[in-house]
């Protein structure tokens, strides 16, 4: 059995949002209850670790009850930053494996939970081929001043695989060394693990932006 | 203008109150305004006692229309003006975007108490004590066009406006009544903030004044070649 930590620590702010983004409703359905639905679907997971941002506990907690969510759900108040959030979330996990996944991502499907868990490494993390040009901007300029091989990069994506133990041993040195990651496929590989990338959906994008959330809107109107 | 006397509820803002300012541009000669008891209406009834006209006439109704003997009373106060309606703008409405997973059963009575019983009520009982309406329009939605998620409630009430206007159409016929539904699309009021749950420029979208001149339309010389049951209004 694996554990999932889905993330709802993000504010919204660039979506000019007062409220947490996990709570935000996406054609009536706030953004969280996406992401536990299809959780709720895969046998494989037998809890859900969830945060939730400061003062807004029970108001998540009874939207899970709304929505009758069936998985065991354990709320944990969000850190001051994602990393710290996860590393608190850690300490309720008590599967080998744990997948985590971010309430941002409402498309996410059952299918890319299981293509993490059939895949043959411990360590996986979605991500997706660069599609685009990368140029790297000259010091303090506006210039251009290097040119990537955009064959080489990989934009990464979530949902991710962790076997525990590893994951948490890279949080300690993380934590030891004052080091901060904005996601965990970057604090285990710089903290000495292996970590496999596959190819995920351009579809499970992250709602970041307005237009992310109209794309969003559109695609579950019609899906 | 036809129209000597019109009735707009939800006249305290929004679509209802650019009705009131543009009939009231337009030479209306009585003006019953209803909307419930609030600063924003004391200032609307403000800005258009400004500017009418000596011989133009403004009656307030403050009655909140989500309560059945609110809407009695209501129709009681609009026959004690002595003035017979000429057109009855239906435009009071109410939102409360919910899930079916989250909603709870009184609200969704609620909306339908405003957005269906509300103009049923005050339409039957006017017309049973012999009021004779050249106009019945009813402010529905594109919501009630097409069923979204998140606003089942919302979608419900003004499908049920949409198809009773249907019925009224037909069923009034006879008497010389015109019915019609108007449909607005996404318009900068605060009952579009509600049903929007981002933040969106309100200068971008349609303004209560262009929904405002589609109802006068309606209710001057060339609205009578308009046929439709009811009427799609979007910024295009």
């Amino acid at each position: 059995m694996i554990t999932l930590l889905l993330l709802n620590g993000g504010i919204g702010e660039r979506l000019g949002m007062e409220k947490p983004k996990a709570i935000m409703r996406l054609n009536g359905v706030p953004l969280m209850i996406y992401s536990l639905h299809e959780a709720d679907k895969m046998l494989e997971i037998s809890k859900i670790i969830l945060n939730y941002p400061d003062g807004y506990k029970d108001e998540v907690e009874s939207l899970i009850k709304q929505y009758a969510i069936e998985k065991e759900v354990i709320y944990v108040e969000a850190g001051k930053t994602r990393q710290e959030s996860v590393y608190k979330m850690l300490e309720y996990v008590d599967t080998k494996t744990v997948l985590i996944h971010e309430s941002a991502r409402p498309n996410i499907t059952i299918d890319d939970f299981k293509q993490l868990l059939e895949h043959e490494y411990h360590n996986v993390t979605q991500s997706l081929p660069i599609y685009s040009t990368v140029l790297e901007k000259k010091e303090h300029t506006d210039y251009i001043g290097k040119i990537h091989d955009r064959t080489r990069l990989v934009d990464i994506q979530l949902p991710q695989k962790f076997l525990l133990e590893e994951l948490k041993e890279a949080h300690n040195k993380a934590k030891e060394n004052y080091s901060e990651y904005t996601e965990d496929a970057s604090l285990m590989f710089d903290n000495g693990f292996d970590v496999a990338f596959t190819f995920g959906k351009v579809i499970n994008f992250k709602i970041t932006t307005k237009d992310h959330f109209y794309m969003a809107r559109y695609l579950n109107s019609i899906r | 203008m036809k129209c000597k006397t019109c009735c707009i509820t939800g006249g305290s803002k929004g679509i209802g109150a650019a009705i009131a300012e543009k009939l009231l541009d337009s030479g209306v000669q009585n003006l019953i305004l209803v909307a419930r008891d609030s600063e924003k209406f004391n200032k609307t009834l403000n800005k258009l006692t400004d500017k009418k006209s000596t011989k133009q006439k403004i009656i307030a109704i403050r009655k909140d229309i989500s309560v059945h003997s609110n809407v009695i009373d209501l129709y009681k106060e609009i026959l004690s003006t002595g003035h017979n309606v000429d057109v009855l703008v239906n435009n009071a409405g109410y939102a409360s975007p919910q899930s079916i997973f989250e909603v709870d059963f009184d609200d969704f009575q609620r909306t339908i108490n405003i957005n269906l019983y509300a103009p049923f009520l005050l339409i039957q009982k006017l017309l049973q004590n012999k009021n004779r309406f050249s106009h019945i329009i009813n402010i529905a939605s594109t919501a009630g066009l097409k069923g979204r998620s998140g606003w089942l409630t919302y979608s419900a009430s003004k499908a049920a406006l949409v198809n009773m206007s249907e019925s009224l159409k037909e069923e009034l016929l006879p008497l010389g009544i015109r019915v019609i539904a108007v449909c607005p699309a996404r318009c900068a009021t605060d009952l579009r903030k509600i049903l929007s749950p981002i933040e969106e420029d309100p200068t971008t979208i349609m303004q209560p004044l262009d929904v405002a001149e589609v109802v006068y339309m309606l209710m001057s010389n060339v609205g009578d070649f308009i046929s439709d049951n009811h009427l799609l209004v979007r910024k295009t």
